[in-house]
């Protein structure tokens, strides 16, 4: 594996991993929505 | 027969469950089998500068887009595309549109849950040993072969040669139970269980994969870093050829599930006060977490390990059903790893595939108001019909490649240009942009409606066109030269017709009832009492 390929790895593995986890950490931190009301 | 008066609106049960339902009907095969070879083939890690700009400008945006409109059409009652476009645009045509977001997952669930059940069967397999064939990679292709009937048209129904029958029985069985269950007690529960188990197997493969050090002395260059390097060193050169942003834009495209109609179906089932920007964004980016992080380090990698550069060159089925059982056969514990592996595969699949059943089960219940028994009823009938159809003539594959062509992808894009220029032309970026921060805790950025407005449809359109240039006319040509290839697509136009027709129908009654009525649908969304039939 050359130098370049394991900076697009690593940037790339990193960029999802944040994402996700950033949107997880929002995800679980709204309160609970209770059914629409009529 | 019909349903019940008054029966409460289906809705998902939480905020973390319809995230989980979406990104698993997102992750699926394609995440660890298509993946990969895409990006070896179009220049390693120099596919990603492509691929995450399509993810940007195509993917998210198109999402959200989809989100939108679903919930937008679900406040006014409507759970199906047909129903849902008809509310959106007043035209008679947006039913018929509608219909399109229906017949592409129905026909998509008659392949799709056999290739399902060929990952079951793999598993089981493992469990008793019958796939541990040696260092001999023909004998892998001969059982593939042999499994999924490819010798000839009705191979699988001959005495003794269907093992893979039980599994289709069965994984089409569970299919049904789980969407008789409806959208919260079956689907919700199923990717509540699934998604993380799946990310549990997925983990542990990718443990064993990444300590295989290198494996044959007389190959050191086969190692753990030579397969990363073969998936991920950069061929810069491959970003100046159009093919490599093509790809990437394709399997963006394809893997966020825009286009299927179940975004759309999905969406229309959130609370109101929901913030969907969000759970869009959740949605997405789980996906990636598992084609990125997992299909990128696994597949391909281990593949180079034990084959060498051969594993780059090769399509998604013989990647998936070919060389990994052939690698986990030569892999210290491939036994249970294989089984593992093809588990987590049937996982990722019928998360997809009972979110196929779900948008045609809305359309029934909505346009007829049959009840959920009856509906479950015809649907099973119909998919078995046309499962049935892709399971004997399994020659060379030929059904399922022709279904999967015509069906699977250019009516996919068909959908995906109609859909975003409806949104953006349509429904209006600033009635979709009201929509998405509807108890929105994050921010879309303005200029995402720009983009989905103006350069979206023509990005996808530019696809499209050069995806037809380079594919229709082998598949035009095959169908002139075989004729399970010419049935195939006559199977597809009588499904379309049939479906058009019930749209008519059920376009009829919604008029009929007031339920489509301009007027009513100006207004602000409808209450519980409006909305039951």
């Amino acid at each position: 594996m050359n130098p370049a390929g394991l900076l697009i790895m690593i940037v790339s593995l990193s960029s999802v991993l944040l994402l996700s986890g950033y949107c997880f950490y929002k995800v679980l931190r709204l309160p609970p929505q209770g059914p629409d009301k009529p | 027969m019909t349903k019940e008066k008054n029966a409460p609106r289906e809705q998902w049960g939480s905020r973390i469950g319809v995230i989980l339902a979406v990104a698993g009907s997102a992750v699926g095969l394609g995440n660890f089998l298509r993946f990969p070879g895409q990006a070896a083939q179009n220049g390693g890690g120099a596919f990603m500068i492509p691929y995450f700009v399509s993810l940007l400008i195509l993917g998210i945006p198109m999402c959200w887009s989809e989100w939108a409109m679903g919930r937008y059409g679900g406040a006014r009652g409507f759970n199906s595309a047909p129903g849902i476009f008809g509310v959106i645009w007043k035209n008679p045509l947006a039913k018929y549109v509608g219909s399109i977001a229906v017949i592409i997952p129905l026909i998509i669930y008659m392949y799709y849950v056999v290739i399902e059940a060929w990952c079951l069967g793999y598993a089981y397999n493992y469990l008793t040993g019958d796939l541990m064939l040696g260092s001999d990679s023909a004998a892998y292709g001969a059982f593939f072969g042999r499994f999924v009937g490819i010798a000839g048209n009705g191979f699988l129904y001959a005495d003794g040669q269907g093992q893979v029958i039980w599994f289709i029985a069965l994984v089409f069985l569970l299919n049904f139970a789980l969407i008789y269950r409806g959208v919260s007690k079956g689907i919700e529960t199923l990717c509540k269980y699934a998604m993380p188990l799946m990310a549990l197997f997925a983990l542990c493969v990718l443990v064993r994969v990444l300590t295989l050090g290198t494996p044959d002395p007389a190959h050191p260059d086969q190692s753990v870093l030579g397969g990363l390097g073969f998936m991920w060193n950069p061929d810069f050169a491959k970003l100046a050829d159009p093919k490599t942003w093509l790809a990437a834009s394709g399997q963006i495209f394809f893997t966020l599930s825009v286009g299927f109609g179940i975004i759309l179906n999905y969406a229309s089932y959130v609370k109101r006060k929901e913030d969907i920007a969000l759970s869009a964004l959740t949605a997405s980016s789980m996906n990636e977490f598992f084609e990125v992080c997992l299909g990128g380090l696994i597949t391909l990698p281990a593949a180079f390990i034990f084959l060498g550069i051969a594993a780059g060159t090769m399509g998604t089925f013989a990647l998936g059903f070919n060389a990994l059982p052939n690698v986990f056969a030569l892999m210290p514990g491939g036994r249970f790893f294989g089984f593992v592996w093809f588990f987590m595969l049937f996982l990722a699949a019928i998360t997809s595939s009972v979110s196929m059943l779900q948008p045609v089960i809305a359309f029934l219940e909505e346009g007829f108001d049959l009840a959920r028994k009856t509906s479950t009823t015809l649907l099973g009938l119909l998919t078995a019909l046309g499962c049935g159809f892709v399971i004997y003539f399994s020659k060379g594959l030929v059904a399922l490649d022709t279904f999967d062509f015509w069906v699977g992808t250019t009516l996919i894009f068909v959908l995906g240009m109609l859909q975003v220029s409806i949104y953006g032309w349509v429904f209006g970026v600033e009635r979709g942009e009201k929509e998405l921060h509807q108890g929105a805790q994050i921010r879309v950025p303005r200029f995402i409606q720009f983009i989905l407005k103006y350069i979206s449809p023509v990005y996808l359109l530019v696809i499209f066109v050069s995806f037809c240039y380079s594919n229709v006319p082998g598949y035009v040509a095959a169908i002139r030269q075989d004729p399970v290839a010419l049935s195939s697509v006559a199977v597809i136009l009588a499904i379309l017709a049939l479906f058009f027709f019930l749209t008519f129908l059920a376009g009829k009654r919604w008029t009929a009832s007031g339920r489509l009525d301009p007027r009513k649908l100006d207004q602000e969304p409808m209450t519980q009492a409006e909305v039951s039939p």
